[in-house]
């Protein structure tokens, strides 16, 4: 059963630590995109990594409608990849919607997560005025929808294997920088649905699991604002306003991104 | 900038990893209506309309980070003056003293982004229609059957009750309205299979079965038929093989094709059937002496509906033509092919390749 579950998730585990560290891509991407990040967690950590189903190199053929048009089959995945990996008080480090995925996993099965980090997280990205601004409203999502759909014929380029230019990093392998990113168009689509479209603000007061926050000072995605409300919400919740602009320190800024998780989880590890 | 960058007939421009504009062309300040002091220094997304900078944040900047390059990117920016402006961008990422640079290349295609747009909407209204044409034929295949059970059922009493108080005449009439009814049965279920295999909703359940068993079933229903018309219907000897195949379905098919034969073969023909191992595969044999496929007609054979294009030759012969679609369809679906060979006037041999079972 694990077998199964770690080949449709890709799931890979390298590290020399034994605190189970588990890195969620977010939407658009897969794992690769932690790659900036991870080594700096190889020592301490058993660092773990895998792709949804859909995405990455995670096995397409499981995939089904029924199941992941809505985020719960997303946290499905999510719970039975940390059984597989029979572990419980798992580090969970969750980029953009991941971090919503963690949380309703957590809020589903407290006792297999130690702490959540979220990265620009966001529970819901529409606004609903007066209380509430996500920073979207319904047609900037029929927007992206459309954008994605007429960027097919781009996305199916990715599928072609071609040379990597890797002379930064030549230690990447081709095979694993080709699958960035070359996400079954169909499936991107729906995910990015389940994204946009949900509203998660209800679930964030149920979390009962320690929460750091990163968020970057200058966000359009999730807005400072949003970054704020989460952190009103949850209990016990750090906020980590990173100076930086975008969606993905991990990958802009990695080493502040570092830092802010290191600082977290050393108070966490000095505590106990 | 470089005076040659002003001089091209494209938008250029320049970012870095915090999406900070670090260059701009002439051309791009002209396409958005800003001047190079409004936009330098200043983040991407000035010049992108809303869904773009979740596209932008989502793909765009980790594909260029992760593949250092991108072609072909379809985006929408906006004008100083909040004005829509789709274009097509290139872009590639190097590491200039350390500092990364994402270089990029605009191209505006309002007409073609157009032409795009009409194009998707064709296309959902088309699948639109397909899904509403799929609806009704399903539902038109209920409503038929419902009231054709009735009927059969009401012909099946009728004959109990009047069983050995009836004259030939009133038989007859019997036994009419209820091979006409069932003919009208068949139809309905032709129309009801078909709208399930193109919707997608169908599903085989593939298991391991004893060819002979579908065989033998299949011969002997379709014995009766032959008989009445005065066709020889003979098959090969008894068979051990096992496939790896829905049985039911395999048997529709089969008796589909046995059907056809018997149909389309005149009284003293033959129709014969036959199997054999090619590899991994058994090969079923529905071979006939009747009038055979014209060759312009034999792609057409496998189109549902081909016989209401017949121009009054094949008139005699009911149906819509869904039988040989519906075949073909299953035994795709149990991972096997059919196919035809047939000359005009020297008869068609129907084969079926389905899946051995493995040991």
């Amino acid at each position: 059963m694990s077998q199964k579950i770690f080949e449709r998730n890709n799931v890979t585990i390298t590290g020399e630590g034994e605190i189970p560290i588990l890195f969620a891509h977010g939407f658009g991407c897969d794992q690769h995109m932690w790659r900036f990040i991870t080594p700096a967690f190889k020592e301490k950590f058993k660092v773990i990594l895998f792709d949804y189903v859909g995405f990455g190199n995670s096995d397409t053929s499981s995939y089904k409608t029924e199941r992941y048009n809505t985020l719960h089959g997303y946290v499905q995945d999510v719970l039975e990849v940390i059984d597989a990996l029979e572990h419980n008080d798992v580090i969970f480090a969750g980029h953009s919607v991941s971090s919503i995925i963690g949380a309703l996993a957590s809020i589903k099965e407290p006792q297999k997560f130690k702490h959540l980090i979220m990265i620009g997280p966001s529970p819901c990205y529409l606004n609903d005025p007066p209380e509430y601004y996500g920073g979207y409203d319904r047609s900037t999502i029929e927007e992206l929808l459309q954008l994605m759909q007429k960027n097919y014929i781009g996305w199916a380029e990715f599928f072609a294997p071609e040379v990597m230019k890797n002379e930064d990093k030549p230690q990447l392998t081709e095979e694993l920088e080709e699958s960035f990113c070359s996400t079954d168009p169909v499936i991107a689509h729906e995910f990015a649905k389940a994204t946009f479209l949900s509203d998660n603000r209800e679930d964030l007061p149920k979390i009962d699991v320690p929460v750091l926050i990163i968020q970057c000072e200058n966000d359009s995605i999730a807005p400072l604002r949003v970054g704020k409300y989460v952190h009103s919400q949850i209990k016990d919740s750090t906020l980590e306003v990173l100076p930086a602009n975008g969606h993905c320190p991990h990958m802009s800024d990695p080493e502040l991104t570092i830092e802010a998780i290191d600082n977290y989880l050393n108070q966490d590890l000095t505590r106990s | 900038m470089n005076s040659v960058l002003n001089k091209i007939p494209c938008g250029y421009l320049e970012f870095n990893d915090e999406g900070i504009l670090t260059q701009v062309n002439n051309r791009t300040c002209n396409i958005f209506n800003y001047t190079e002091k409004q936009l330098i220094n200043n983040h991407i997304e000035t010049i992108l309309t809303p869904g773009a900078k979740i596209f932008y944040q989502t793909h765009l900047f980790p594909m260029l980070k992760m593949k250092k390059q991108v072609n072909e990117i379809y985006l929408t920016f906006q004008s100083k003056e909040g004005e829509n402006i789709p274009v097509l961008i290139n872009a590639e990422r190097i590491v200039d003293n350390e500092e990364p640079i994402n270089r990029c290349i605009v191209l505006q295609m309002e007409r073609r982004s157009e032409y795009e747009d009409r194009i998707l909407y064709d296309k959902k209204k088309a699948e639109k229609k397909s899904d509403k044409k799929e609806k009704l034929l399903s539902m038109m295949s209920h409503e038929l059957r419902s009231p054709l059970n009735v009927i059969l059922g009401m012909v099946d009493l009728l004959s109990n009750e009047i069983n050995g108080n009836a004259g030939s005449e009133e038989r007859k009439y019997l036994g009419l309205i209820k091979n006409a009814g069932k003919d009208l049965a068949r139809l309905a279920d032709d129309i009801l299979n078909f709208a399930k295999l193109e919707s997608g909703y169908f599903e085989v359940n593939n298991e391991v079965v004893l060819l002979e068993e579908v065989l033998m079933n299949s011969f002997m229903m379709a014995m009766h038929e032959a008989e009445d018309k005065g066709i020889e219907l003979t098959r090969s000897e008894k068979t051990e093989i096992k496939v790896f195949a829905d049985k039911d379905r395999l048997k529709q098919v089969i008796m589909n094709l046995l059907t056809n034969a018997v149909k389309y073969t005149e009284p003293g023909g033959e129709v014969i059937l036959t199997t054999e191992k090619e590899g991994q595969y058994a090969k079923i044999h529905v071979k006939d002496t009747g009038i055979g496929i014209p060759a312009e007609k034999i792609d057409q054979i496998f189109q549902p509906f081909n016989q209401m294009d017949n121009d009054g030759s094949g008139s005699s012969k009911s149906g819509f033509g869904l039988g040989l679609p519906i075949s073909k369809k299953l035994v795709a679906l149990m991972e096997g092919n059919l196919t035809v060979n047939s000359e005009e006037g020297e008869g068609s041999i129907f084969s079926v390749k389905i899946p051995l079972a493995k040991n």
